[in-house]
């Protein structure tokens, strides 16, 4: 893997930072779609799992097109969530590129970007998680 | 070349699995199921000198199909034809009947030094580096092309509920 420059480390946090607001609404609608039943929360770690471990950028829109298009239960709330998410990765893609020239950087930059993205969403996603179970927990 | 599949696998076989299987699935549906698909994306992984032929394997299959059934089951084994016929074009298509193919990829990367015929002595030896380039280049490129074209065409039938 390559290694960035500072200033392009720099120019994506910036750009992370920017779209924090949205990168947990992202959180807030994957809690909404999965909820947080063991079995369906587990597929919002196989995404932050698949996004930590990814080589390539298209593993993780693969891993999302993959999953809206099982013929199981399992697809459905990936039907429901899984082209917004495809859109933001094409933003993200288009700001790489827009970062940056070079192949190499680029590619280093999406996943970056990709993962400062999942990092937010999925600890707002882990936060709904947590407030809703505190307002059952006190509801009973 | 480990880090150029990457790169390239992550952008030219993105845009091309896109803009060649979104048409096709407007025009022809999803007329292969789930197994099929993944016995095409096992061959890619396992044995990616061999997609051409089974491309070809399936669409007699699917030929011979059409000839003992029902005229208006014939709809749906015509478009499964049509699929094989892609695949077989996406492995070794040449211009000017198609427009991109794996074949004219490789060719395109192919280094300075293989890309010209020399014709002395050491022609024989020339030809079976490019020989060994290509088989190289197939094995790596293969998987990642049909990993990216299987999960799009999943996706596409997802979207039409099938």
């Amino acid at each position: 893997m390559i290694a960035l420059s500072p200033e392009l480390i720099e120019a994506a946090d910036r750009y992370l930072d920017d779209q924090h607001e949205y990168h947990a609404e992202i959180g807030e609608r994957l809690f909404r779609t999965f909820q947080h039943d063991r079995k369906k929360s587990t597929q919002v770690r196989n995404l932050q799992q698949i996004v930590c471990s990814a080589t390539c950028f298209a593993d993780i829109e693969d891993f999302i097109k993959n999953q809206m298009g099982k013929d199981r239960d399992s697809a459905k709330p990936w039907r429901n969530v899984g082209d917004e998410l495809l859109r933001h990765l094409r933003t993200l893609r288009e700001k790489a590129s827009q970062l940056d020239a070079s192949p190499e950087n680029q590619l280093a930059l999406r996943l970056r970007l990709a993962r400062g993205w999942v990092r937010a969403a999925v600890s707002e996603y882990l936060y709904c998680v947590a407030r809703d179970q505190m307002r059952n927990a006190h509801g009973q | 070349m480990a880090n150029s599949v990457h790169i390239v696998s992550d952008t030219t076989f993105v845009e091309r699995v896109a803009e060649t299987l979104d048409p096709f699935v407007q025009a022809n549906g999803c007329p292969v199921g789930r197994s099929q698909l993944s016995g095409l994306r096992q061959i890619a992984f396992n044995q990616p000198n061999r997609v051409k032929d089974f491309a070809h394997h399936q669409q007699q299959r699917a030929e011979r199909k059409m000839l003992s059934t029902s005229r208006t089951a014939q709809e749906r084994f015509q478009h499964e034809i049509e699929f094989w016929k892609l695949i077989a074009d996406l492995c070794e298509g040449r211009q000017p009947r198609v427009g991109w193919s794996l074949l004219q990829e490789a060719d395109a990367s192919l280094p300075q030094k293989l890309k010209t015929e020399s014709t002395g002595p050491e022609a024989k030896s020339a030809k079976e580096e490019r020989k060994r380039w290509l088989a190289a280049w197939q094995r790596q490129h293969y998987p990642a092309f049909f990993q990216r074209f299987c999960a799009h065409y999943l996706y596409c039938l997802g979207k039409r509920g099938q």
